[in-house]
């Protein structure tokens, strides 16, 4: 008895389901994320049990333990910092102005930043804080 | 005189290689550019805390001492009892004025949970003013 060896045959695999999975990948990535200017320094903001969620916006200020502040990704002395605010608050007067300082910074120093930063004419002023986990959902 | 038509259309044919490779290259775009991170918001210059500033004399003031002890209202507390000591005030008035003053070497952590213990103590107008001795 002869037998004709099988031949393979021709894989197919379908990767339709696989496109779909990453077109709605790239729909969630481009509506749920925010972009914005890389930190000039790493700050580990402190923790609070605060109900009130969001995200980071154009304006963030940091401040890092050593009291060193930052903005738009550059290092920055107080005067420069007031003169950047000011620019920003000319062309947005409702500008929301964030203050990300690190939590073991001392609380005076953080203080002086938020006084600066009335001085400056910033109309609304918010902490940053972070709760347990990284990913938050209100 | 009879015309066929050459391309026969629906032969599904239609190369939709690029098209994926596209949408991979902007999904690890996307996904490496992102910032997912959500942080919990404390207002600490609203325009009500421009009032709470500038009604301070009447405000009732948080002094951060040393760890493990406060002064509320000029009276030391231990730290544990905040909530309670300003819950003793807003049963009375709940909408009295609060200053939260750290003393010098307090770090922002401590000054955060000493606001999260106030607003749990019933405390609405909250607002931070920097110790005397902690100026430039």
């Amino acid at each position: 008895m002869r037998f004709r060896p099988e031949r393979p045959k021709e894989a197919l695999i379908d990767l339709t389901p696989l496109i779909d999975m990453v077109f709605i990948l790239l729909v969630f990535f481009m509506l749920a994320g925010t972009f914005r200017a890389t930190d000039a320094f790493p700050v580990t903001p402190p923790a609070s049990a605060s109900r009130i969620f969001g995200d980071e916006r154009e304006a963030v200020i940091l401040v890092r333990a050593d009291g060193l502040v930052g903005l738009n990704g550059r290092v920055l002395s107080h005067p420069e910092m007031i003169r950047t605010i000011r620019a920003l608050l000319q062309e947005n007067p409702a500008a929301l102005v964030q203050v990300k300082a690190d939590g073991a910074t001392e609380a005076n120093v953080v203080i002086e930043v938020l006084e600066k930063l009335r001085e400056a004419g910033a109309g609304y002023v918010v902490l940053l804080t972070k709760g347990a986990g990284l990913v938050e959902t209100p | 005189m009879r015309l066929r038509v050459r391309h026969r259309l629906g032969g599904g044919a239609l190369n939709i290689t690029p098209l994926i490779d596209m949408v991979f290259i902007l999904l690890v775009f996307f996904m490496l550019a992102t910032n997912l991170a959500r942080f919990r918001l404390i207002g600490v210059d609203s325009p009500e805390d421009r009032e709470v500033a500038r009604t301070a004399e009447g405000a009732v003031v948080i002094e951060l001492l040393e760890p493990g002890s406060i002064r509320v209202d000029g009276r030391p507390y231990p730290r544990a009892a905040l909530a309670e000591a300003v819950a003793a005030i807003t049963r009375i008035d709940p909408n009295r004025v609060f200053l939260i003053r750290p003393a010098p070497g307090t770090t922002l952590q401590e000054t955060v949970s000493a606001h999260d213990d106030a607003r749990a103590g019933g405390a609405r107008q909250l607002s931070f003013s920097r110790h005397r001795e902690a100026g430039r």
